[in-house]
């Protein structure tokens, strides 16, 4: 084949494809199916509905959440002190909520109580804690944060961990996880379209 | 010339461009949970006889941390078999043995015994092997399943041990620990399906062994980094035969969630295969608190799981326990994520009694049909069938002892039972109608008394066709006073037991479905109706989940008809809901009819 006639033919290939390309955006809702018919002005109420990328069972989780926050800057070398601020939240209101910071060796308190409890919680208005640390060697540490509470026969709980050099660069990796996840999803979803 | 400006703009970039030949992958490899990574190795099941043999003999065992505590002060305990919270050694039981020589090479195959006897003919030379058992099974008369490190590598975990052919030797009991490597969990994990399997043996008359699941596990990783989230994560994800069990959190294993030793939580997790693989699943999966009114589908799923963990690890005598732990002994905290009775809720006057409407106290129904909305109560009711012990909710016997068979049997049965393919929308409402059609002479009404149960799908997907011959539905809006908690607006938190009604409708074509309401007692106050049309998924509010939807307000003159269209709605499974919109005033009672192309849709029995 001449070098003309291999232009000539990859050109139909690109045209083929781009003809394809345009087709199957013009036919997108095989792609994302909207609904049949929408009427708009309460669609407000569609908020706060998680949309998962895969369908999957969760465990069971009481209503309370904690999460730890560095206030100001991480703690590089020995003797830096640094500000881990505590979030308790529940979905409920509570009462006699007990917490607890685990500290590992190599940090320690400068200021703040490492456990503790509250006489209650409102739903949806969390409770910050603050807890003053030292670092002794300037090693990455891992923090860790537990609230629990008892209702009658049942006792619940939710933990957090933060790794005081590191956190960024984990929290920066499970974002790639979910993109990754994402892309897969995305392939597959459109794989079966083709069947 | 739109078009073609777009072929241009399209074609242009193709020149000296590469195709992407890859997926994304994070740092540690990881890219999915759906991903199908290299083949598993080959499953070592050919056993070979030496003329000139040596027999290996000894037992593999694997330690197990314990959760100690109640409900007030707990956590999991020790890898030491000694002390205060002390860890216990098991067997590890029909798991593979694969036997290598220094090449590499295999030279045996077998797999460990019921106590976890190790038994193998070596050909004798003065050369070593190394003995593998491995962290599966592959035997289908007690276990299919496999624990893997990740979907992306599928690896097994093995415990090792490397003997001289020279003679016959017993080696010993070989140990995978519970601190280290944490080879323990591993072996706990596929030990916790081998319990569930000889469970359902005991129970099920012919039952060899369920399909082969894969349970994905690694020391220190969270699962739920798939999702981009933080919180601790085991889950199932149905369809892919795949459970995600928790190992910690980046690393941590002793001060972090973990549920490798979390028996409620492994177990919990394979019933959701279960249920998946043998019988069926229209749960829409995401979270769940026991603490609420939830979509029945995932209230019967989860309550399902709490039930089967509580079924194997607990005999009909004793009082059942979910218990999910934090750290461990050997770090500076323990906790536990919940620890929970579910025999007997908290009581007052004899029955179920929340401290509040939403207390995870006992997740206990007021109204007559609140039970098929929350987890724990089916979780009671079916643990009811099968225990021996009556809670004190019974002032007479439940008459209900040791009826797993007959609830198993209307699980996995295809006709008129939960399999069935004319079911759809599945909650425990079709339990108790396939229960009913095929164990009649079994009577659950003081079961499903105590627990608020409706024994039919009234109250959530009842199953319509376009007959014209029923009566109008009613609705009265809810608030409040009445016993709705946390509505604010929102379809995430529409009570769905009191502001919403669902309908279960198969379309043989597309067509345009209507509801048309009025104002019951004229009171010029009527409730707005909303009308959305789902698919099969029916994941609730979520859009792409709808056929479509119609949001229109009522009129203020209160003989009028008011209307809600739906058009192009196609074929196929539908899930009707209709439901009061609670963002501005309640309103009072619709009396209301739902139509499929004018013809009036009525409730039809889905048994018989």
């Amino acid at each position: 084949m001449s070098n003309n006639s291999r232009a000539i033919v990859l050109f139909i290939f690109m045209l083929a494809i781009g003809i394809a390309t345009i087709t199957a955006d013009n036919n997108s809702d095989s792609f994302h199916r909207h609904p049949a018919q929408i009427k708009t002005g309460k669609n407000w109420i569609f908020k706060e509905m998680p949309n998962s990328l895969h369908r999957h069972t969760q465990k069971l989780r009481g209503p309370l959440e904690v999460q730890i926050t560095l206030l100001g800057s991480k703690p590089e070398k020995p003797g830096d002190t640094f500000v881990l601020q505590g979030t308790i939240s529940s979905d409920e209101s509570l009462g006699n909520i007990d917490y607890k910071w685990g500290l590992p060796e190599g940090v320690e308190v400068v200021n703040g109580s490492v456990n503790g409890s509250l006489l209650s919680i409102t739903g949806g208005q969390p409770v910050r804690l603050e807890l003053t640390l030292k670092t002794l060697t300037g090693d990455n540490h891992r923090v860790h944060f537990v609230a629990g509470a008892t209702q009658g026969q049942t006792r619940f709980a939710d933990a957090t961990q933060y790794n005081t050099l590191i956190q960024n660069l984990l929290d920066e990796s499970k974002k790639e996880l979910l993109k990754s996840t994402q892309e897969h999803y995305q392939e597959k979803t459109r794989f079966k379209v083709f069947h | 010339m739109t078009r073609l400006l777009a072929l241009i703009i399209f074609l242009f970039p193709l020149v000296g461009c590469k195709i992407k030949d890859s997926v994304a992958t994070s740092p540690d490899g990881r890219i999915s949970p759906t991903f199908q990574g290299p083949s598993e190795l080959s499953y070592c099941s050919q056993v070979t006889s030496y003329s000139n043999a040596i027999t290996v003999t000894g037992l593999a065992y694997f330690i197990r941390r314990n959760p100690w505590g109640d409900s007030v002060t707990g956590g999991l305990g020790s890898a030491s078999t000694s002390g205060t919270h002390p860890a216990t050694a098991h067997p590890i039981r029909r798991a593979e043995i694969r036997v290598t020589n220094s090449s590499g090479q295999v030279v045996q195959c077998g797999e460990t015994g019921a106590n976890g006897e190790i038994n193998l003919s070596l050909p004798r030379g003065n050369v070593s092997y190394v003995i593998s058992v491995n962290s599966r099974s592959n035997n289908s008369s007690y276990l299919r399943a496999s624990v893997l490190n990740m979907p992306e590598r599928n690896q097994v975990y093995s415990l090792q041990a490397t003997v001289s052919a020279s003679a016959s030797i017993d080696i010993g009991t070989i140990t995978a620990s519970a601190d280290g490597s944490v080879l323990g969990g591993a072996f706990n994990i596929l030990d916790q399906f081998f319990e569930a399997n000889s469970y359902l043996r005991s129970q099920v008359a012919n039952f060899t062994s369920a399909p082969k699941v894969v349970a994905y596990w690694e020391p220190g990783y969270n699962p739920n980094a798939y999702f981009g989230g933080s919180s601790g994560l085991s889950f199932y994800l149905p369809g892919y035969s795949r459970l995600f069990i928790l190992g910690g959190q980046d690393g941590d294993l002793n001060n972090s969630d973990t549920d490798h030793f979390d028996n409620s939580v492994v177990l919990h997790e394979y019933g959701h295969f279960l249920e998946d693989a043998l019988f069926a699943s229209d749960s829409p999966g995401g979270s769940h608190n026991g603490n609420r009114i939830i979509d029945p589908r995932l209230a019967w799923s989860e309550g399902w799981g709490n039930f089967f963990q509580a079924a194997v690890l607990y005999g009909a005598n004793s009082t059942p326990y979910y218990i999910d732990t934090i750290g461990n002994d050997d770090g500076s905290l323990t906790e536990q994520i919940f620890h929970t009775n579910l025999e007997t809720p908290p009581m007052s006057g004899g029955d179920c009694y929340p401290t509040s409407q939403n207390s995870i106290n006992g997740d206990c129904p007021r109204v007559l049909g609140e039970g098929n909305f929350r987890e724990f109560s089916v979780t009671r009711m079916l643990w009811d069938m099968i225990d021996s012990v009556n809670d004190s909710r019974f002032s007479s016997s439940e008459n209900l002892d040791g009826k797993f068979n007959e609830l198993w049997g209307t699980l996995v049965n295809t006709s008129n039972g939960f399999k069935d393919s004319k079911f759809a929308f599945r909650s425990v409402g079709h339990f108790h109608l396939a229960h009913a059609f095929n164990y009649s002479s079994t009577d659950m009404t003081g079961v499903r008394g105590v627990e608020r149960h409706r024994g039919n799908t009234t109250d959530y997907a009842e199953y319509v066709t376009a007959t014209d011959s029923c009566s109008d539905f009613s609705m009265t809006p809810a608030g409040s006073s009445d016993g709705v908690v946390g509505d604010t607006g929102t379809l995430a938190t529409s009570d769905l037991l009191r502001n919403n009604d669902f309908y279960h409708f198969v379309s043989t074509g597309s067509g345009t479905i209507t509801l048309e309401y009025e104002d019951a007692n004229s009171s010029g106050t009527i409730a707005d109706l909303d009308l959305y049309i789902y698919n099969e998924s029916a994941r609730l509010g979520v859009v792409s989940d709808m056929r479509g939807y119609s949001q229109d307000e009522p009129g203020a003159n209160p003989s009028q008809t008011n209307v809600e269209t739906v058009t192009s709605v196609p074929a196929g499974k539908h899930l009707i809901n209709v439901n009061v919109y609670t963002g501005g005033s309640l309103g009072g009672t619709a009396n209301y009819r739902l139509k499929f192309n004018g013809v009036k849709l009525c409730p039809t029995t889905l048994v018989q």
